[in-house]
């Protein structure tokens, strides 16, 4: 739910650049190396659900560890790495606790479904905490030339935006959707920080709103399509199948279920499809106008190309019983680093540890009141 | 004498500088660069362990740290540390592609056990130890949603709804390991001919099903039917191995991202129907027993499910069968006419 990983938008694991136009080998563009193989990366893989399986789940913590290290450590920029440092202790002892919260709400929900309700209201209430929880946790355990990443969002401010922002956008028929996923975006970037220097967040809502207006239409418009041409294809194989049967009523029924089943993944590829370009179109926004002191990030990824990685991967992972996923997973974290970039207006020396790392340096870690992995 | 080329990062700045790691016979550790001149023991810093090709990292007690991009360099440096040797198990696991193939087949060994007996099994044991009350809740709710939606009031003659219960009582009667079970008529123009068995033992039949029966023998076997998935728990167990099944399946792919993790409902589904063609097959053998108990052939139950497949008009075999909650037709006919 709320994990963040450097294959996905957010900026808190990208250090510095500018969004200057054009792109090709001009001076001061710095680009993103990813050396990760699907091949190395599958041993890896296997090793870990191994382990994970033999140990009844309690090695995944560890396993996620050695994931994210490999995919930090495959990362590169100005040769130097990115660098994953959390305890698998602390992953462990979060999922315990998730686990175990909801294991007590499954019993609630059997023997005493008005506290179940209770329970419920007060999830809501624990999700802002979750998430700037986990933002937190993976910003400080990520780190690229010995210089942590920090998220000091606090819980009032992940309440308006995860929370009351949600409520306002169902009451206003999702015309504050846009308003509200730009609101978190600035939250997530905003209260990001590289060592002392924080992330600055310029995009304006404007462009949300044109990306969800015209993914909104669009789905509207191929979902009437799509009846259309069923509605057309079903009125013609039905008098076919008729027409064949006599009264035929079982070629009509195989034919009606081959047509749901087709119906029903048409539509699930329109969503998804839907939701992949959305998604990468904010994803480049949302890094082209984030900045970090004097340097911006660029990305430009093709919603085109990642809509046919994301769907080929998963028809890949499903034809290969999922033996396929780690080679489908470096396929579509390679792509992403490959359109993002950083250009170098400022040194990329010059950036400083905050106060309290220096403090962490010397040993008097004080330690986070809760430093737990709540990010599943 | 073994030298390492790194990259200096002090911890407090993000400069980078060129910096080089030597590793004496002494056992002494030292670290030289611009400005850098520094020199420790082995317990001091800390190497990372090695994963695939990425970096390493060695931690200084200051709270600097030196990337290293040479993994075999480093590697064969530590060894003169003695002692020392990291995570190396692990490394030696994930390096070569024999131990990831033997991975992969205990993983899919394992995985296939898992499925084909351990859900199963554990689902059989979970649902016998809890108390038969759990259930009643459940299934008064289920009959309750489905009178308000697909289900009307039954439309046949109170004679023939009295004489229904009756043979339906002439089943359970002398069962005393089944829960107590109740039979409801429904009439239902959606569903057409069907019966079912909800949680705590209510089992429903259509209007539809009793006027496609050609005689009492072909009814008793379809609520034998029913009350054999009654007999096993067989509702409480499926969901049961459906939230297991779920569990496991989330557990195997459960870090993809949430577009990627969308590849898991097909196998999740697949397994799913597998569970509850078992459970048509262990409903078919008990109704089977049942009939035979009285004298009655099995074959009335093969002769109507025939009726009710033609019916519906489903289609039977091939590659269909795996996405389908009832074994095929005519195989269910064969074990019933093969078990007695």
């Amino acid at each position: 739910m709320a994990s963040i990983d450097i294959s996905q938008t957010a900026p808190v694991m990208v250090p510095p650049a500018d969004a200057a136009e054009g792109a090709g080998a001009e001076p001061g563009r710095l680009r993103f190396e990813f050396s990760g193989t699907g091949g190395e990366y599958f041993r890896i893989w296997i090793v870990n659900v191994l382990l994970s399986i033999l140990t009844l789940g309690i090695y995944s913590a560890w396993a996620k560890v050695r994931n994210k290290r490999y995919f930090y450590g495959s990362t590169s920029l100005k040769g130097a790495s990115f660098e994953y440092t959390a305890n698998p202790v602390n992953i462990l002892k979060g999922r315990i606790l998730v686990l175990s919260v909801l294991v007590v709400y499954q019993v609630v929900v059997v023997y005493a479904p008005l506290l179940a309700g209770i329970m419920g209201l007060a999830f809501v209430f624990l999700l802002p905490w979750v998430v700037v929880q986990a933002l937190a946790f993976n910003a400080r355990y990520s780190s690229y030339r010995n210089l942590r990443f920090h998220f000091d969002g606090k819980y009032p401010e992940a309440f308006r935006y995860y929370i009351l922002w949600t409520i306002f956008a169902i009451f206003t028929l999702g015309l504050a959707y846009p308003y509200a996923i730009y609101l978190r975006k600035g939250f997530m970037v905003n209260r990001s920080r590289y060592g002392e220097t924080s992330f600055q967040f310029s995009a304006r809502a404007r462009y949300f709103y044109v990306v969800y207006v015209i993914a909104t239409l669009a789905v509207v418009g191929l979902f009437v399509g799509m009846g259309v041409l069923f509605g057309g294809i079903a009125a013609i194989s039905g008098t076919f199948a008729d027409a064949q049967a006599g009264t035929g009523d079982p070629g009509k029924a195989h034919a009606l279920i081959v047509a749901m089943m087709v119906m029903y993944l048409a539509v699930l590829a329109v969503v998804l499809g839907t939701a992949i370009v959305v998604q990468t179109l904010i994803t480049n926004y949302v890094l082209q106008h984030t900045k970090l002191g004097g340097l911006g990030l660029d990305m430009r990824m093709d919603p085109m190309r990642v809509l046919w990685i994301q769907l080929s991967n998963v028809v890949v992972i499903v034809l290969s019983i999922g033996m396929m996923i780690p080679w489908a997973r470096v396929r579509i974290v390679r792509y992403r680093f490959s359109c993002l970039s950083v250009l170098e207006t400022e040194p990329l020396d010059g950036f400083l540890a905050s106060e309290r790392e220096k403090i962490t340096a010397t040993g008097n870690e004080m330690g986070d009141a809760l430093d737990l992995d709540l990010g599943l | 004498m073994i030298r390492v080329a790194a990259t200096y990062y002090d911890g407090r700045s993000s400069a980078q500088r060129a910096a080089e790691l030597v590793f004496t016979e002494q056992g002494q550790i030292e670290v030289s660069g611009e400005e850098i001149e520094l020199s420790f023991k082995y317990p001091e810093l800390r190497i990372s362990s090695r994963l695939g090709n990425t970096p390493r990292y060695v931690y200084l007690p200051d709270g600097a740290r030196l990337e290293i991009a040479d993994n075999d360099a480093i590697d064969s440096a530590i060894k003169t540390l003695g002692g020392y040797e990291g995570n190396q198990f692990l490394h030696f696991l994930e390096s070569r592609y024999t131990t990831a193939f033997a991975a992969l087949l205990v993983c899919l060994g394992v995985v296939f056990s898992v499925i084909e007996y351990g859900i199963p099994v554990l689902a059989r044991q979970v649902a016998f130890a809890l108390p038969p009350g759990l259930e009643s809740t459940l299934g008064r709710e289920g009959l309750e949603t489905l009178d308000r939606g697909i289900f009307r009031p039954t439309t046949l003659e109170p004679v023939t709804q009295a004489k229904l219960q009756r043979l339906f009582h002439t089943l359970t009667r002398g069962d005393s390991e089944s829960p107590i079970t109740r039979f409801e008529l429904r009439s239902s123009p959606r569903l057409g001919a069907n019966a079912f068995a909800l949680p705590s033992g209510i089992v429903i039949m259509t209007d539809d099903l009793v006027k496609l029966s050609e005689n009492d023998e072909e009814l008793l076997a379809v609520m034998a039917h029913e009350v054999g998935h009654v007999h096993h728990r067989h509702i409480l167990r499926q969901i049961l191995q459906n939230s297991m099944t779920a569990l496991l399946v989330a557990g195997l792919f459960g870090d993809l991202s949430s577009i990627a993790g969308l590849s898991a409902t097909l196998p999740t589904f697949l397994v799913q129907q597998k569970y509850t063609r078992e459970f048509e097959r262990e409903a078919d053998a008990f109704a089977a027993e049942t009939l035979r108990a009285r004298g009655i052939p099995a074959a009335h139950l093969a002769s109507m499910l025939k009726r009710l497949s033609d019916a519906h008009g489903a289609s039977e075999g091939g590659l269909l069968n795996y996405l389908s909650s009832h074994p095929a037709t005519d195989e269910r006919a064969e074990a019933l006419n093969e078990s007695h």
